[in-house]
This record gives structure tokens, C-alpha cells and sequence, in this order.
């Protein structure tokens, strides 16, 4: 009897555990997919695109053209430093980063070049280095990161090209002022989390 | 009961335990803290009115108080929040909502305009309360980033229905139909207050 209760307790915690993975895959869709729907699935990623687009939408022309050269480079490094080794707990420094983007949409101060190229910096290596799956390597990781990679750059540029196109009449300046108070909000609120006893 | 047939029906009873429910539309993960925490403010009447109040007195009060109101109030709700997710308690918290209703209310019906600077710390003061209440929710929350994200727009939209509420101010029924409306809300809040509704 003994032997047969150590059988089911063996089978018991063999039918349990799951795989765990900080970014979960979607099964079946291929390398190229998952990595190219990594930075839609993952929310921090999604709201530090959209705070970084808005951020950069809202400063016009000149200085997101350049800003935005900046952030491509910074995320193609990104994409090598994750092809050799995936970063860790990058999660709270990109809130952190959306948190004070937001911040800078909603007061929407006189901006400099230099600030603007720093923050699109910051989020571009950010982003793509945090895009790696633990469980890949080799091809099958670059092919993942490859994908990961075009979605990062078009993510930034659908809310650029919306917030440069809204900045021109008042209602419109205020309703992307209120959006980066809710991206700063947010962003807060999930770091007093990560730093919370209760977490 | 011999020992293949015990081992079967172990079996059969472990497999039973590990069954999950398979539903036709999942709201787990990411879906269901965005869902759950958008969901969050509209399901207490006491928020409602709050919000739509804050969205109020901003097309009330004008520019700039139109857009400093609805973007203070996330910020400093944030902060509450945040508060609540430490566990720091903040007293009265229940009540601080419904009195919030009231004042906002009130200073909609009375068509009272002080300085953007007073507005912004009446409502700055109240969304400490709202947010506190949100903030000790998120811990639980299936995907606490999500929930937030959800529950900061819900609050976000229910300010901009009061402000195109309190866009008819520019005529002179639409500002009777406005007060009318901020005297509804202290109204609703003071049954708040007594537990009436």
C-alpha cells in the first residue's frame, strides 16, 4: 500500500507543474510571430511604445526625426546585447521609464534635443533587450528577435505619427496631455506594486 | 479492494482534481485585469458621480481647468494607489469618496470658480481617496498592469463624459441643465454620505 501511495503522490507532482516563462510564447505560430507579437503581449512594453510615440509625436518634426534615428540604433543594439544573453528584472526600469514619459506628456514642458534622444535611447535598448525568450537560442532566437523588432520600431510609429497629426488644435494638445497622465498613472501604480511588501 | 484497483481509482481522482474549467471566451491574464480593472470604477455609483463631477466643473470652470482637472486627478490618484498597494491605510476612505460627490457637486451647482490652483488641490485631495480604493485591489489583480491600465481609463473616460456633459455651459439652458446636474451628484453623494442609496 505504501509503495502504491508514493506511485500517486509521484504522479500527482509529475501532472502539476508548468513551464514557466516571464514572456510565454504562443504555441504554434511560429518563431517570427511570437517575437513579432512579443512587444503587443507583454503591457509594459505597450505602454512605454505609447508613451515614447506620444513623447516624440508631440515635439514635431525636427526633433523626432532625429530622435527617432536614434531609437532604431539603440534598438538594433538592443536586439544584439538580447541575441547573446537576455536581460533580468528590466520590467520596473521600463515602468519607470513610461512612468516619467508620461509625466513629461502630460505637463508637456519645452523639451531639448538632447532629452528627447536620451529617453528614445533609453526605451529602444530597453525594449529590445528585454524582447528575448529565455528558451530559444540560436537561429530560432534571432528570427524571434528579428521579429521583435520590426514590431517594436512600428509600435513607436503609430502613436508618433497620431500625436503629430493631433498637435495642432487646443482640444487636441489636451486630450494627449490627459493620455500621458493615464500612461504615467499606470506606470506608477505597477511600480508601487513591484516595491509593495504585499507583491 | 485490491491494490491495482486502489492505484485506478487514485488515479482517476488526481486527474479529476487537476481539471480546469474551459470556457468559450477566457478573461484570465492580461484580458481579465484589463476587463476586471476597467470594470472597477463604473461599478460603484459612488465613483460614477465623482468623476463625472471632476469632468464637470473642468468645462465648468473653463481653460485651462478643462484639461489641468483630468490630468491631475490620475496623477495624484496614482498616488493614492500607490498607498494602497503599500497597505499605508487612509482613514475614511468610504466616506472620502461620497463627500468627494459632494463637494464637487456643490461647487458645479453653485457655479463656484476659484483659482485653478484651489480647484486642483480640492480634487487632488479627493482622488487620493479613489485611488486608495482602486490601489487595494491591484495586489489581486490577474495581471496588475493591465487592471491599472483599465481602471486609469474607465476613470479618464468617465471624466470626458462630464466634460461633453459640461460643454452645454457655453448656453445659457445648457449652464441651468449643468448646475442641475452638479446639484444631482451632491445630492447623490449626501445618500452616499447617510447610506441612503
Amino acid at each position: 500500500m505504501n509503495r502504491n501511495r508514493f506511485t500517486i503522490a509521484c504522479l500527482s507532482l509529475l501532472i502539476a507543474p508548468e513551464t514557466s516563462l516571464a514572456h510565454s510564447p504562443i504555441e504554434g505560430i511560429g518563431n517570427f510571430y511570437n517575437g513579432l507579437l512579443h512587444p503587443v503581449m507583454v503591457p509594459a512594453h505597450l505602454l512605454l511604445l505609447t508613451a515614447v510615440g506620444i513623447f516624440l509625436g508631440q515635439q514635431g518634426t525636427k526633433i523626432f526625426q532625429t530622435a527617432l534615428a536614434v531609437f532604431g540604433l539603440a534598438t538594433v543594439a538592443g536586439l544584439v546585447a538580447a541575441w547573446f544573453s537576455a536581460a533580468n528584472e528590466t520590467e520596473a526600469i521600463i515602468l519607470l521609464l513610461s512612468a516619467v514619459t508620461g509625466l513629461l506628456i502630460a505637463i508637456a514642458p519645452k523639451v531639448t534635443l538632447p532629452l528627447c534622444a536620451a529617453i528614445a535611447l533609453l526605451a529602444g535598448f530597453l525594449l529590445a533587450i528585454d524582447s528575448a525568450q529565455e528558451q530559444l537560442s540560436g537561429k530560432d532566437r534571432f528570427v524571434s528577435l528579428f521579429g521583435s523588432g520590426i514590431a517594436i520600431y512600428l509600435l513607436v510609429l503609430y502613436p508618433m505619427a497620431l500625436a503629430d497629426y493631433l498637435n495642432k488644435k487646443t482640444w487636441q494638445k489636451t486630450g494627449i496631455r490627459i493620455v500621458g497622465s493615464w500612461i504615467a498613472a499606470s506606470s506608477f501604480l505597477v511600480l508601487a506594486l513591484k516595491f509593495s511588501p504585499q507583491a | 479492494m485490491n491494490s491495482r484497483h486502489f492505484l485506478s481509482l487514485a488515479l482517476t481522482l488526481v486527474l479529476i482534481a487537476y481539471a480546469s474549467v474551459a470556457s468559450a471566451h477566457e478573461s484570465t491574464g492580461i484580458t481579465g485585469g484589463f476587463i476586471s480593472g476597467f470594470l472597477h470604477p463604473l461599478f460603484g455609483w459612488d465613483h460614477v458621480v465623482a468623476m463625472v463631477a471632476v469632468g464637470l466643473w473642468g468645462a465648468f470652470l473653463g481653460s485651462p481647468a478643462i484639461w489641468v482637472l483630468p490630468v491631475v486627478f490620475p496623477l495624484v490618484m496614482a498616488f493614492g494607489g500607490a498607498l494602497g498597494v503599500m497597505g499605508i491605510p487612509v482613514p475614511a476612505v468610504e466616506t472620502g469618496i461620497a463627500a468627494s460627490a459632494v463637494v464637487l457637486g456643490a461647487m458645479v451647482a453653485f457655479a463656484v470658480r476659484p483659482p485653478i490652483w484651489v480647484a486642483a488641490l480640492i480634487v487632488g485631495a479627493f482622488a487620493i481617496f479613489h485611488g486608495h480604493a482602486h490601489g487595494t485591489e491591484l495586489p489581486n489583480a490577474a495581471n496588475p498592469l493591465a487592471y491599472s491600465i483599465g481602471f486609469v481609463i474607465s476613470t479618464g473616460l468617465l471624466h470626458l463624459s462630464g466634460i461633453a456633459f459640461g460643454l452645454l455651459v457655453r448656453w445659457p439652458a445648457g449652464k441651468v441643465a449643468v448646475q442641475t446636474g452638479g446639484g444631482l451628484i451632491a445630492l447623490a453623494g449626501v445618500g452616499f454620505l447617510t447610506g441612503i442609496v
